[in-house]
């Protein structure tokens, strides 16, 4: 066990920050919270690409090189200081949804090598449903992950940083 | 009278073993099965098991059998799909991904994500005989319809490789998009299409000069590829996109999308060549696309990670 950890920790070392084959098998993470407020009101709060850092309590900063124009870039920060940067993909004012993709791995951010994300705004009768989900491959490149760089591992972080966000948005529009 | 009772028993046995119908195998990753979809009825029809996480499929009208890749558990399942039932999983490397038959239906190709190697299955004793190194994470094999040649998309150096399979030799080595990922060869076998997952397009190579010579663009992040011969076009599921390009192949341009569910992956077409089916990953259905008006006319809830990724469909005449 401790000689494929070494040999992925290696590994890790030996391949370029924009790695290359990453898990064969994509994963998927989609969570949602229903909020007693109205869509238009939740849309404001999230709908700047970079507003993530007021809504996101796990993000501390962020800084985007073009609004939501498409193809925009932001940087964000996480609350252990790692860096991330996340493609503006698309952005739909009237669906109340933007998609967007991480460009610039960071396994210490999470060990993820793809990640797509859909974050979407729909009225349910005077309330919201705010959706986020997303699809990602792992980023150790090899078929046998030590734990910290698993699927799961890797899931439940992402999960986690999700359903932060979800749920400080609702009580940011209650 | 003994010799009746035979007859009538190795009739009723024949008639079993070769039930007719067209049927679409789907690779289920989440629940580590198969769907079988018996597509007169657009139906599941029954579930068999399979290996961890299976992602790529090819179904063999021969010997009535489905192999099945599941990279997590690093082997190939083989599937009976008349009985409906798992025969064997059998070890195959670190990450078996792509696969595809001979179409003399003798051997399997299996490409090694981590290993990049394809492997080949002798399908009558079920062992691996032997492999060729090919490039970075091979994903995807394309086999000619002549049984000569083998196409290779290898996802990490933006190439294809051209195989001879009787001399198991590299012939040539085509640079495409970036990231390509599912390839499909035509029925004539005049030409290969490939999808490119990071370019968002479709490298066209013509396989007599092993040359690209059309790329066109289509949606985000295109996963696969389904030929229609009569139409003279080409059928790509865009991940990020939820739909699914037109390529009119005497323009080399794309002429529609077709929304299908989300993250669709595994694609192929009917033998009438009158319908399309299209696996959703994250959706876990499959979407049935008439090819006459180019419209979703039908979904099909399978199991959870719908993936079938390779020739997934297997057809019995009467």
């Amino acid at each position: 066990m401790l000689k494929f950890f070494k040999s992925g920790l290696i590994a890790l070392l030996l391949i370029p920050a924009l790695s290359l084959a990453h898990g064969p098998s994509r994963v998927k993470v989609d969570h949602q919270i229903e909020i007693n407020a109205p869509a238009d009101k939740v849309w404001g709060i999230i709908s700047d690409f970079c507003s993530i850092k007021d809504w996101n309590p796990a993000v501390t900063a962020c800084e985007s090189d073009n609004g939501n124009q498409p193809d925009s870039v932001r940087t964000i920060t996480l609350e252990n200081g790692q860096k991330m940067k996340e493609k503006l993909v698309k952005f739909n004012a009237e669906g109340t949804l933007y998609q967007y993709m991480l460009v610039e791995p960071n396994v210490d951010a999470f060990p993820i090598n793809t990640h797509g994300a859909t974050i979407s705004v729909k009225d349910a009768g005077g309330k919201t449903i705010v959706e986020w989900k997303g699809a990602f491959y792992r980023s150790f490149p090899g078929p046998t992950p030590p734990p910290e760089l698993s699927d799961e591992t890797a899931e439940k972080a992402l999960s986690a940083f999700y359903n932060a966000g979800l749920e400080n948005i609702k009580k940011l529009a209650e | 009278m003994f010799k009746y009772i035979l007859i009538t028993g190795l009739l009723s046995v024949c008639n079993l073993q070769t039930q007719a119908g067209t049927f679409a195998l789907i690779t289920n990753q989440g629940s580590d099965n198969v769907s079988i979809i018996d597509l007169d009825q657009n139906r599941v029809i029954a579930t068999v098991p399979a290996g961890h996480r299976p992602a790529g499929i090819a179904v063999s009208n021969i010997d009535h059998r489905a192999y099945v890749t599941n990279p997590e558990s690093k082997d190939v399942s083989v599937i009976d799909i008349q009985n409906r039932n798992l025969i064997k999983n059998i070890p195959a490397g670190d990450g078996p991904v792509g696969i595809a038959l001979h179409p003399d239906g003798s051997e399997v190709y299996i490409a090694d994500w981590y290993k990049h190697e394809v492997f080949i299955l002798d399908s009558r004793t079920l062992a691996i005989t032997s492999s060729i190194p090919v490039g970075h994470s091979p994903s995807g094999i394309a086999v000619s319809p002549d049984g000569l040649s083998m196409y290779i998309s290898n996802r990490d150096d933006n190439n294809v490789m051209h195989i001879n399979i009787p001399e198991r030799k590299i012939v040539a080595t085509i640079m495409v998009g970036k990231a390509p990922f599912g390839i499909t060869i035509s029925d004539s076998g005049d030409q290969v299409y490939v999808a490119n997952v990071q370019s968002s397009d479709v490298s066209i190579i013509d396989s007599r000069t092993d040359t690209v010579i059309a790329t066109v663009a289509v949606g985000l992040f295109p996963y696969a590829i389904a030929h229609d011969q009569r139409g003279n076009r080409l059928f790509v599921t865009n991940q990020r996109d939820n739909d699914v390009s037109v390529v009119d192949l005497a323009s080399f341009r794309e002429i529609k999308r077709i929304a299908v569910g989300e993250y669709p992956e595994g694609i192929d077409i009917h033998p009438s060549e009158e319908f399309v089916y299209v696996a959703s990953w994250f959706d876990d259905k499959v979407s049935v696309i008439d090819l006459k008006t180019l419209e979703v006319i039908n979904e099909i809830e399978t199991g959870k990670g719908s993936r079938a990724y390779g020739k997934f469909i297997y057809s019995v005449e009467d």
